[in-house]
């Protein structure tokens, strides 16, 4: 019993470890690579504990093999969006200007119950008021709402409103469902990087809204 | 960056300790193989003090090598191979011929499920 207690002891520590070398990332809202190691981390450390015939390294090996995975593959991520996004997929609008985009609602298997739902959860209750939302890779929704450009009263003030932006090129990979949202299309886009003088490689992050205001940054 | 320095580290370290153990227990059941043929052929010609001695050797080379064993073994198939070569002394010592040669068959399929359980990808 005494072996019991001093197995449960080190694999605690070791978990407390684990965690601690992987970061807040894992402590967060979890992205699906970061719930599976999660998930393999939590039934690795309760075998040792429930079964004494098993060798403490038939744990400890794998639980610091998915650690170092896990931080490998997160650091490769921000070598490459590409990656990122095969891993982790991208995020999805599913409502614009207070209209449901029912075929992603159907990709993602995400029901009207469903978004209701995450909507209710931020304190709206009119769908109209929804101007952009999104579902984002951890599952959660974020929402951009007409009051959020508040206070706009006069065209004036409606005019100067800020509109919510999404990236349109991370990484030098230009994202299709922005460039969608914001109505804009490669000519466009070649005009405007031709008139900023740089290349589509040469940029981590362009925002754009729909209204065609865009803010690029370069990277170092 | 810091964090990914170490992981490199700790998946070197991995693999070394993965390596090493896999080194360490096909050695170790190649000589108790070795062990137990050369058991089986002195059996075999009723060389009884020879075949004892063997016996012996093998049971100290096994005690000097089960730590590294149950470093990396589920106790129970390393708990199942000692016991399989518990018998064999008593057994060559009465001169049980039949009874040796399967306890010394029983010893080496034993080895040999250690070795397929710890070394083999399917």
């Amino acid at each position: 019993m005494m072996i019991l207690i001093l197995r449960t002891l080190l694999i605690y520590v070791m978990i407390i470890a684990a965690m601690r070398l992987m970061g807040k990332r894992q402590i967060g809202e979890l992205q699906p690579s970061e719930l599976v190691s999660t998930i393999l981390l939590s039934n690795l450390a309760s075998i040792p504990i429930e079964s004494p015939e098993i060798p403490l390294l038939s744990s400890i090996l794998p639980i610091f093999l998915i650690v170092c995975l896990e931080i490998l593959v997160t650091a490769l991520y921000t070598r490459s969006h590409r990656l990122a996004s095969m891993v982790s997929g991208y995020p999805k609008i599913i409502v614009r200007s207070g209209v449901i985009d029912q075929q992603i609602l159907r990709e993602l298997r995400f029901t009207v119950d469903d978004l209701l739902a995450s909507l209710r959860a931020k304190d709206i209750f009119r769908l109209e008021e929804v101007d952009l939302a999104l579902v984002e890779t951890n599952g959660s929704v974020s929402v951009f709402t007409a009051q959020s450009s508040d206070g706009a009263k006069s065209a004036s003030d409606k005019k100067e409103a800020k509109r919510p932006t999404l990236p349109l090129i991370i990484d030098g990979c230009i994202s299709r469902d922005a460039a969608t949202y914001c109505g804009v299309d490669p000519g466009w886009l070649k005009g405007i990087l031709r008139k900023e003088r740089v290349g589509q490689q040469d940029i981590l992050l362009m925002l754009c809204s729909d209204d065609k205001e865009y803010t690029i940054i370069k990277k170092q | 960056m810091s964090r990914v320095k170490i992981a490199f580290f700790l998946l070197l370290v991995i693999l070394l300790i993965s390596v090493l153990g896999c080194v360490a227990v096909d050695r170790i059941t190649v000589q108790m193989n070795s062990y137990l043929s050369v058991a089986q052929k002195q059996n075999q010609s009723g060389d009884l003090p020879a075949l004892v001695q063997t016996l012996t050797d093998l049971e100290q080379y096994y005690q000097s090598r089960e730590w590294l064993l149950s470093l990396f073994l589920r106790r129970d198939y390393a708990a199942a191979a000692e016991i399989a070569l518990a018998p064999l002394r008593s057994y060559a010592l009465d001169g049980q011929k039949t009874d040796c040669a399967a306890a010394l068959r029983t010893a080496r399929a034993q080895v040999n499920a250690v070795r397929h359980v710890f070394l083999c990808f399917f």
